[in-house]
């Protein structure tokens, strides 16, 4: 697939210098039944930027994701892509988007080659240039060997690369993937991200929403945690952690501090989950090692990422449903 | 609109492309059906039946059965394939995340279950026609008319398909809509004889009037009520159009 003309002609109108961003999301508000999913979104992709949504279940990612386009119209605010409206100018927005869904929408009763063909025609993209193209993203995603396959024969990392296949016939300037790796094996899911950095390298902009805090840490420039409707914190991954959490953790288990503790460090700011406390001492961190040491409890030192970020702000009770 | 029509017809042209990988089973179906009444019916009534209005039993029923194949190909396109594409497959979905829209979406099913229908009602009439069954020269009207069966019933279909929880629903369907149709309609006795809450009861279902369009085309005997049958006819495929549009845009768009 040749991406490569994307890239120049994006930073030619969209270049990051000039900040008018790609993606425009502002004041986003939709409830089903009353019952609010999403209360307040607003975020802004440059063009050629990988940008995150993070949240637990049921924080509002995939509704957030359906209003760019269509699926949900929003009870408030608007989004905007490559600076059309997507309340206005829908078909235009979907034709230079394309989006990987998070639930497996392959066509079943088709092969592999076919399911790029036909969905390349949803777009009028003429036959020939969709075989062409068809050919070099199945072997940009490694199911060249299986394109007359069909489509329930496919294992769950074929159908996934398949679905991001499927999201590339039209060239998009924006690539939207909800939850692009869950439920994949560590091999599909490095071919997946390996992927994914080559088509940021080639200037593509991506929104993306994923569980998985390695993969938000790895892929995004900047990202948003999203809980109950609303965006908590927003900036690059390392700056969240600076900020959140500080360059290290400490974690003592079976919730013991040891004794003068408290008269020794003064108020720190923890975390006790279930039969560990999270300890993060930022600047006091070598004399809390030390400390620690001395005493008798079993401790582990890390450093700091992304999870701890997450887990700070949304805490770490489960969100089912 | 042409622009629109344009979409449409890549929707219809997807259904298409799987239908070429299984018409055969297909045929035997919608195909076999109507001449199993044609025959086995046509020829185990005939014993007792002389004639209906001066024509052989199998003749009566003839042009009804024609246009059942384009009801029933319709109808089973627009219940159980569209509903498995609007829910399961998540078909419908995917389509709509490329420049296509919804209402095209819902369209192109409808146009593809009506292009079935004319197939098989061409099929079915031709082989009358080769039979000697049929003879009138009009009969090349009827994918026309099955047209219009195909697009009415499929529209009918899909407002179904937009109200279904789930394939229960189309046993409920098939039993209280589409079998009444199929044997009240004036394809295996005529309604003139019937008493006059029944005769009106049958009137006003859309396979009678198709059927008296059939049956004017295929003996090349004109019935005054042609255009009245024809204009309801195109009405309530408008009305079943768009209420179906509008149920469906409500179960997806959230």
């Amino acid at each position: 697939m040749d991406l490569r003309p994307v890239a120049p002609h994006a930073r030619e109108s969209y270049g990051r210098g000039t900040m008018t961003p790609f993606v425009k999301v502002t004041g986003l508000a939709k409830s089903y039944q009353d019952v609010p999913a999403v209360r307040e979104i607003t975020f802004s992709i440059q063009p050629g930027e990988t940008f995150g949504l993070l949240g637990p279940n049921g924080a509002g990612k995939s509704t957030t994701i359906n209003c760019l386009y269509g699926l949900v119209t929003p009870d408030a605010g608007h989004a905007e892509i490559g600076g059309l409206l997507v309340r206005s100018h829908l078909r235009e927005i979907k034709a230079l988007a394309g989006i990987v869904p998070q639930d497996d929408c392959l066509d079943p009763d088709l092969s592999v080659e076919e399911n790029l063909w036909v969905y390349g025609m949803y777009f009028g993209i003429p036959r020939d240039v969709i075989r062409g193209r068809a050919d070099e993203i199945l072997r940009f995603v490694e199911l060249a060997d299986h394109r007359r396959k069909k489509v329930p024969d496919l294992s769950g990392g074929m159908r996934r690369r398949l679905l991001i296949a499927r999201a590339l016939i039209n060239e998009p300037r924006l690539l939207i993937l909800d939850e692009p790796t869950t439920g994949l094996d560590p091999q599909a899911r490095h071919l997946v991200w390996s992927r994914l950095r080559e088509l940021k390298r080639r200037g593509v902009s991506m929104l993306l929403t994923t569980h998985y805090m390695e993969e938000a840490q790895m892929l995004c420039d900047r990202l948003a945690i999203v809980d109950h409707g609303r965006m908590v914190v927003e900036s690059t991954p390392r700056d969240l952690i600076d900020r959140v959490v500080g360059e290290g953790v400490v974690e003592v288990r079976e919730c013991v501090l040891p004794t003068g503790w408290t008269e020794r460090f003064g108020p720190m700011e923890e975390h006790r989950f279930e039969d560990t406390v999270y300890l993060y001492p930022r600047e006091k961190m070598s004399d809390a090692l030390r400390f620690l040491s001395e005493s008798r409890v079993t401790f582990t030192h890390r450093s700091a990422n992304l999870e701890d970020v997450f887990l700070k702000i949304v805490g770490r009770g489960l969100r089912d449903g | 609109m042409g622009d629109r029509i344009r979409f449409c017809l890549r929707v219809w042209r997807r259904n298409a492309l799987v239908f070429s990988k299984y018409w055969m089973g297909a045929f035997v179906g919608t195909v076999g059906e109507p001449l199993l009444y044609l025959f086995l019916l046509g020829y185990g009534m005939e014993r007792l039946i002389h004639e209906v209005g001066g024509l052989p039993y199998s003749v009566f029923i003839a042009p009804g059965l024609i246009l059942t194949a384009s009801m029933y190909d319709a109808t089973f396109e627009c219940t159980y394939a569209s509903f498995t594409r609007m829910t399961k497959q998540n078909t419908y979905r995917s389509i709509i995340s490329t420049p296509v829209n919804l209402s095209e979406v819902v369209a192109g099913d409808i146009l593809w279950a009506a292009s079935r229908g004319v197939l098989s009602a061409a099929l079915v009439s031709a082989l009358l026609a080769v039979l000697g069954i049929l003879r009138s020269p009009t009969l090349v009207f009827m994918p026309v008319l099955a047209i219009l069966t195909g697009l009415l019933f499929a529209s009918m279909a899909m407002l179904a398909t937009g109200l279904a929880k789930d394939y229960d629903f189309f046993t409920y369907f098939f039993t209280l809509v589409i079998s009444p149709m199929f044997l009240v309609s004036g394809i295996f006795f005529p309604i003139e004889g019937l008493a006059g809450w029944a005769a009106a009861i049958a009137d006003s279902l859309p396979m009678t009037w198709m059927v008296r369009m059939a049956r004017s085309i295929s003996y090349g005997q004109f019935d005054p009520r042609f255009y009245g049958d024809l204009l309801k006819s195109v009405l309530t495929t408008a009305v079943l159009w768009y209420l179906a549009v509008r149920l469906v845009h409500r179960r997806l768009i959230r």
